[in-house]
Parts: C-alpha cells; sequence; structure tokens
C-alpha cells in the first residue's frame, strides 16, 4: 500500500492507495509513530483503499485511540467493501467515518 | 463341370464304339465262317462232281476200249483163221502185235497153255481155270490192275476169247493210254493231292478213321480223331489245329470217302479283318462326330446353363445377396432360377432381421459398456488440481478395452487403463468384471498391491474362458502428489514432468489379472509435481497397423506427444487418434484405442509462516478468483479471510520457531462453493473455539486485536477444523451465490 503524507499546519491528511492488509498495517503503524507529533485533525482517505483486513482496524482504531488526546480523526471516501468490515465490527461510528 | 461331363460322354460314346465293333466282329466273324462254308463245301461238290464226270468218262471209255479190244482180238482170231501158220510166224506175230496195238499177245490151246506169243521172249503165262472152263465161244475181257514202274497203278485189259482156227484161246494184253489217263482222272487221291482251297488251304481224304490222303497238309502219320475230326458226323469244324496252324473245316461225304476241306483262318479272316479294320476307323470317325456334337448340345443347352447359374450361386456365397440367377434356356433352368432367387431372397431377409437383432442387442451391450467408463466431469469438485481426460474407441461395437478412475476419498484419486484378452460381449462381462473388483477393493482403502492380489484371485475364480486382463492402476495423493502404482502386464506409460519431455515410465512388470490365483503384486511410487502428465494407453495405439503392415510403434506415439504434447488433454487425445487414423489409412482398426491423460496441477500454495509471505497468498487467490471468473466482492472476502487465516498462523502456530503454512483453494462452480484449506505444523488451534470479541465497548475501551477470526466467522458460510497427523486442517467454504449480509 502506498501511503501519501500531506501536512497542512496541524491537519495531516493520509491518502491511502492499496491493500489495507498486515503488512501495510505495520509500514503504517511505523509513520505515524513519526508524523502524529503536533498533529490536531488527522484525515485517512480511503479513496483507493480496495479491501481492509483485521490488521488495519487494529491500527486505526490504536490511532483513534492515541489521537482522542490531541485532535479530531476521520475517515473518508470508504468504499463499500471497507463499510461492511466497518459495520460488521461494529467501528463505524468509533472511527468516525464520513 | 464341363470336363466331368465331357469325360462321361466320352465314356459312354467309347463303351458304343466298343460294342459297335464287337458286334461287327461277331457278325463278320459269323459271315466269314458262313462264307468259307459254303466256299469250301461249293469246292467239294465241284471237285466230287469233276470226280463223277470223270469216272463217268472213264466207264464210256472203257466201254470203247472194250469193243475195240474185242474187235482186234477178233481181228487175230480172224487172221489166224485163215493164216494158222502165222503162229509159227514170230516174225509175223510181232508185226500183228505191232498192229494190234497189244502189249503181249498169246495164243493158248484149249487148255489155256500159251503156245505162240508175242513179243518172242514172254514169259508164259496160262488162261484163267474160269475162261477155259467158259463155254465156248469165249469173249471176256478182264481189266486189271497192276503197279507201274513209277509206283502208280495202270489199267491193263486182259482178252480172251475162243481160237477160230482151232480149239484154244486168244489171249491178248491190252494196255490203252487214254484209258489210263482217263483212270488216272477217276483216281480221289490224286485228285487230293493237286487240289487246294485257297492259297494255304487243301483236303483231307480219309476213310473211316484212315487218312488216305492229306493233299499238302502233311497229316498222314495222324489218325482222323486225333485232329479233332469226327467221321462224317460233323458237317463243319470252327477250328481245326494242324502242326500248329489253326484252319477252317468243312466235311463232306463222297462215296465211301470223308472228304475234308480246310482254310486257314488266316486266310479266312484277312478280308473280315480288312473289313473290321475299315469300318473301326469309319466307327471312330462316327463316334467322334457324335460325341462333338453332343457336347457341343450339351454345352449349349445344359453347360451355359449350369454355368450362369454356377456364377450366380459363387456371387451369392461370395456374400452379394443381391445377385439373382437369371438362366432361360430352358424350363427347367427358368424353374431352377426362379428356385435360387426366392430362396436368396428369403436367406437375405432372415439374415437382415438375425442381423438387426443383433445389432440391437451389440447396440446395447455396448450402451452398458459406455454407462460403465466414467465421464471426465464426475472428477468434480476437485477438477482444478487434477485435470483428467480418457477416451475409449471399441474397435467393435463392444470393445475389451476400459478405463476408470473415481475418489477413494477427498485427496485419494484411483485411474486404471485395461485391456482384456478377447472382445465383444464376453470380454466386456470380463471387463465389467474385473472394473467392480478393483474399484470395490480399491474403495476400501487397501493399497495397490493388496487390492490387485485380491482381484486376481476374485478374477481366477470360475474365469472357464481364459481370459485375462492387463492394467496399469494408480491411486495419486493429490494433496502430496505421491503416486501409488502397479503395472499388471500393461503397456508402460508415458509420464512428462514439468517442463520436461515424455518418457515412458517403466516401473517392475507384475503379472496379467485373471491367470494364476496365488501371485502377489508389487506396487511402486513415485511423486507427481505441479504440472506434471500422465499419458496411459492400450497396445491399440501402439499396435495398429497401416496398409503396409506397419505398426504404430512407440516411437510414432512419442514423436506425437512431443509435437502435440502441449495441448490440453482433450485436444491431445483427438490429435493422438488423428495421427492414428491418418497413420491407419485404409487398413481397418484391429484394437479397441483407449486414452487416459491425467494432470497433476495442484491449486496448492506452500509458504513460510511470515507475514512477508503475504503478497504471495493474495496474488494466489487473485490468480484463482480470475481463473474461475469470481466477482470482486468475493475477492474481496476471500483475501479477508485468508489473510485472516495466514496472520494467525505467523502470529501464533509456531511460536518462535520457523513453520510452514499450505494453502488451497478449490471451486465448484455446480454449486458455486469456494473452499480454502490451510494447512500447518503448528501448535494446535481451533479458531471455532476463540469468543467473539465484545463489539459494545465505545472508543476508550475498545481493544484494537482479536477482529480476526470474527471477521473469518462472518464472513465464510461454514469452517471446519481437523487435527490430523500433528496438523492443523482448517476448511473454510464460502458460498459464491450471493455475498452474505
Amino acid at each position: 500500500m502506498e501511503i501519501t503524507e500531506i501536512n497542512e499546519n496541524g491537519k495531516l491528511i493520509l491518502q491511502l492507495d492499496g491493500r489495507f492488509d498486515a503488512l501495510a498495517s505495520l509500514e503504517l503503524e511505523k509513520k505515524l509513530g513519526k508524523s502524529l507529533k503536533g498533529i490536531n485533525e488527522l484525515v485517512f482517505d480511503f479513496a483507493n483503499v480496495k479491501v481492509i483486513a483485521s490488521a488495519g482496524l487494529r491500527v486505526l482504531v490504536q490511532t483513534k485511540k492515541q489521537m482522542s488526546g490531541q485532535g479530531a480523526m476521520k475517515i473518508i471516501n470508504i468504499n463499500d467493501s471497507v463499510r461492511e468490515i466497518l459495520t460488521i465490527t461494529k467501528l463505524i461510528k468509533l472511527l468516525d467515518v464520513e | 463341370m464341363k470336363k466331368a461331363f465331357q469325360k462321361w460322354l466320352f465314356l459312354f460314346v467309347l463303351l458304343a464304339f466298343i460294342l459297335t465293333f464287337t458286334g461287327s466282329y461277331m457278325v463278320q466273324t459269323a459271315l466269314a465262317h458262313r462264307a468259307a462254308e459254303v466256299l469250301i463245301r461249293v469246292k467239294l461238290k465241284a471237285a466230287c462232281a469233276q470226280l463223277d464226270n470223270a469216272c463217268k468218262n472213264y466207264e464210256e471209255i472203257a466201254v470203247v476200249i472194250h469193243d475195240k479190244i474185242l474187235l482186234r482180238a477178233d481181228y487175230l482170231a480172224l487172221w489166224l483163221k485163215y493164216q494158222p501158220e502165222t503162229i509159227h510166224n514170230q516174225k509175223e506175230l510181232g508185226r500183228l502185235c505191232n498192229i494190234l496195238k497189244a502189249s503181249q499177245m498169246r495164243i493158248c490151246n484149249a487148255a489155256g497153255v500159251q503156245i505162240a506169243a508175242a513179243p518172242r521172249d514172254l514169259p508164259p503165262e496160262v488162261v484163267p481155270a474160269t475162261v477155259v472152263a467158259s463155254r465156248p465161244p469165249v469173249r471176256i475181257v478182264i481189266p486189271h490192275k497192276f503197279k507201274a514202274a513209277d509206283g502208280s497203278y495202270d489199267i491193263e485189259h486182259d482178252v480172251y476169247i475162243s481160237r477160230l482156227d482151232a480149239p484154244g484161246f486168244i489171249f491178248l494184253k491190252y494196255y490203252s493210254h487214254s484209258l489210263n489217263i482217263a483212270y488216272d482222272h477217276t483216281d480221289i487221291k490224286l485228285f487230293a493231292e493237286s487240289f487246294r482251297i485257297g492259297a494255304g488251304g487243301g483236303i483231307i481224304i480219309a476213310r473211316g478213321d484212315d487218312i488216305l490222303c492229306d493233299g499238302t497238309l502233311d497229316v498222314k502219320e495222324f489218325r482222323l480223331s486225333e485232329l479233332g475230326l469226327q467221321d462224317q458226323t460233323q458237317t463243319s469244324y470252327n477250328k481245326v489245329v494242324i502242326n500248329e496252324t489253326p484252319y477252317f473245316g468243312v466235311s463232306l461225304k463222297y462215296k465211301e470217302y470223308n472228304i475234308i476241306g480246310l482254310l486257314p483262318l488266316s486266310e479266312l479272316y484277312e478280308r473280315r479283318n480288312q473289313l473290321l479294320l475299315l469300318l473301326s476307323v469309319g466307327y471312330m470317325i462316327l463316334f467322334s462326330v457324335v460325341f462333338w456334337a453332343i457336347s457341343a448340345l450339351v454345352e449349349y443347352k445344359v453347360i451355359k446353363g449350369i454355368q450362369g447359374i454356377c456364377a450366380s450361386l459363387n456371387r451369392i456365397t461370395s456374400g452379394d445377396l443381391y445377385a439373382r440367377a437369371d438362366v432361360h434356356s430352358s424350363p427347367e433352368f427358368i424353374q431352377l432360377s426362379t428356385g435360387i432367387n426366392s430362396t436368396v431372397s428369403a436367406l437375405r431377409e432372415a439374415i437382415s432381421e438375425a442381423g438387426r437383432r443383433y445389432e440391437n442387442e451389440l447396440k446395447l451391450a455396448a450402451a452398458i459398456q459406455a454407462s460403465a467408463l466414467p465421464r471426465p466431469d464426475s472428477l468434480k469438485p476437485r477438477q482444478n488440481e487434477v485435470e483428467l481426460y480418457a477416451t475409449m474407441t471399441a474397435a467393435r461395437e463392444v470393445g475389451g478395452d476400459f478405463y476408470d478412475f473415481f475418489w477413494i476419498d477427498d485427496t485419494h484419486l484411483a485411474f486404471l487403463v485395461a485391456d482384456v484378452s478377447e472382445k465383444g460381449i464376453p470380454a466386456a462381462l470380463f471387463m465389467m468384471s474385473a472394473k467392480t473388483w478393483i474399484k470395490s477393493l480399491a474403495k476400501s482403502r487397501l493399497e495397490p498391491a493388496a487390492v490387485f492380489t485380491e482381484a486376481n484371485r476374485m478374477l481366477c475364480f470360475d474365469n472357464d474362458t481364459g481370459m485375462f486382463v492387463t492394467v496399469f492402476f494408480g491411486i495419486l495423493d493429490l494433496s502430496s502428489g505421491l503416486l501409488r502404482c502397479i503395472n499388471a502386464g500393461h503397456n508402460p506409460p508415458l509420464l512428462r514432468r514439468a517442463n520436461g519431455n515424455y518418457e515412458f515410465l517403466r516401473l517392475e512388470p507384475d503379472f496379467i489379472l485373471g491367470t494364476l490365483p496365488d501371485v502377489e503384486y508389487h506396487q511402486e511410487t513415485l511423486t507427481l509435481k505441479h504440472g506434471d502428465r500422465l499419458f496411459l494407453y492400450t497396445d491399440g495405439v501402439t499396435e495398429q497397423i497401416n496398409s503396409g503392415e506397419e505398426e504404430f510403434g512407440s516411437e510414432r506415439l512419442l514423436t506425437s506427444l512431443e509435437r502435440f504434447g502441449k495441448d490440453i488433454p482433450e485436444e491431445l487425445a483427438g490429435h493422438i487418434y488423428g495421427q492414428l487414423k491418418e497413420f491407419q489409412g485404409d487398413s481397418p482398426q484391429y484394437d479397441d484405442i483407449t486414452m487416459l491423460i491425467l494432470d497433476y496441477r495442484p491449486e496448492r500454495l506452500t509458504l513460510s509462516a511470515e507475514v512477508e509471505e503475504l503478497p504471495k497468498l493474495q496474488n494466489y487467490l487473485e490468480q484463482v478468483c480470475a481463473r474461475n471468473h469470481l466477482g470482486e466482492d468475493i475477492e474481496n472476502h476471500l483475501q479477508i479471510i485468508a489473510e485472516e487465516v495466514f496472520i494467525n498462523i505467523v502470529n501464533y502456530a509456531y511460536e518462535d520457531k520457523e513453520g510452514g503454512v499450505s494453502v488451497l483453494f478449490r471451486y465448484d462452480p455446480e454449486i458455486q462453493s469456494a473452499q480454502l484449506v490451510f494447512t500447518d505444523s503448528g501448535i494446535p488451534y481451533d479458531p471455532q473455539m476463540v469468543s467473539a470479541p465484545d463489539l459494545s465497548e465505545d472508543s476508550g475501551d475498545r481493544q484494537p486485536g482479536g477482529l480476526g477470526i470474527f471477521l473469518i466467522k462472518e464472513l465464510v458460510d461454514s469452517m471446519d477444523y481437523q487435527r490430523k497427523d500433528d496438523r492443523n486442517i482448517l476448511v473454510l467454504t464460502k458460498t459464491t451465490g450471493g455475498t452474505k449480509l
């Protein structure tokens, strides 16, 4: 999965492209560890995410927890497949999906 | 036919010729005898008549001579009466004797004693007493015979008359030449001496049994009876042999004589033989003409007809039941032709009826046999792990070849190709028996060697017909590629390794099935890898013969396989069959042609239990989904399911050790069911036992993990876990007909 970071004065937009699988989760976890400092708004752009696995969900839940102390986090542009998974796991509300 | 007839005709004509010739011979012989008899009799009668005439002539001459002698004696008496002195004149007496032409002249006294004689020195002779005693005047002439100097008898007359000059007698001896000549003519013996019948024949004159005269025949030393001739009782003799010469004889009574005229048979038959020779030539010509005429007539009227009928019959017996007999040269042939035509017509009907019945039975048998052969699609649902195609083309309606394949369990596929020693319905029955035994024994999970040892024992039992079957049999474990196989006297199959060449798989051959009940069979094992192909066949492929009596052979098969070897099994079988037909040309198919092609292509992916292997798994699923035309939604679900299971194994199965994971995808389009089978050798772990995570907590308390198993359970239709052979086997089934939820 390709990850593109757009940092606009404390607002970090992460454009994800590909499969949000276990490997992608590891990569994203690494990236977020460095990039989340001073960020008060985090946006995951899922426009090009085909599919998400439990590893991805775990990263999203973890990040949400981390962001709860420093700002908002939302997910935009999810496809039906991702929506289905988020719905099954009842994370769609928790993760503030637009 | 014609020759036989001519032979018989020739024999008959020959017989007729012989009979005719014999008849002619007998008639001609009888005629010759008759003619000879008549001839001889006429000659003999003529001879007798001649003799009679000679006698008469002699008698007449004798009378004349008698008178003449008396007259001359009278003259001498008168002379002496008037010249009595002459008695004493010897010279005068001599002259008188000459004048009177008497041979002796005596003058005797009354006592008959000679007193004078001429010629002078004549020995004295007396007048016989009877004459002397006779009453005068005496005039007596006595003829008498005497033997002449030449041995013949002559007649001489003694004349006694009374003297006129004195008592006494004049005694003259008078010899008449003419009389003696006439007398000679009356001598039958002399007559016989010069008498001839034909060129070599003659007469025999006999009195009683004594042969008086034999003419030229020289039989005087015999008696008449010794010659087989009888005295007077028989008038003709067909065969009298004298001095080794056969004669024909006719006898005739003449006075006290028996005159037998003899003609040599050679002369008698000479004319007959000439005539017979002439007749034989004539008969030969006649009978030849008759023979050829009958022959030609019969050939024209009968043999042509028979040959026509025979030609029709030959066509009929050589199989042309539509041939017709059409000979109309006589009412008999018309009748025969009609009879043959109606018989053949009835026969044709009967044959075609029997043929239809037999054909139906064969069709039924062929249908039963065909139904016993499994169809390739019966391999589902694991068709994508192994592709198998088999075909059997029987040389006759019902063949002796067969093939079979069936699942023993989920992972073990059994397959075989076999050839029964015979063909037709008995072979098909034997085949069914062999197929049933092998299948039922294999299904009971026996090893191939045990299957064959037992199946062989069963097939030997009650096998009175002496049939046997050659089989190549294999059981393939799809999960490992392990092939256990056995070759019971069958052609070696060909194995093509992935990216390799076709090579003959030469196993240690085992004995054919159905002959020796106590044979132990031995199996061999080899491992098939992804992409390997097995090509099984029967000898109908390699032993097909072309018009040049040449076999298709292993080399041609190998060449054809190299040429078309990359085609899918069904097409490959079609190409090989095409090659066979092309090779075969106009020759018939001699044997059943059977081929079985098996491609081992497991859809199995083997991975290390490391997260870095994940893309391989994803890639694999992309491929199998694309291959099976599964939609994006299904693929996404499958990707999630697979990832969750895989990551779970990576994280927990082997703890800190290295390990592997095997993934197998199966898809059955008929029931639209996809399966994922995960196998690992890690610690026992049944995901079904994992309890569901609490999804109600808010973000603050919500645990980030634990969703994997939950997602799997949510996305699959069924999940099956087994712990087997220290392995975890997890089978996940997803129906593709509609997305869940």
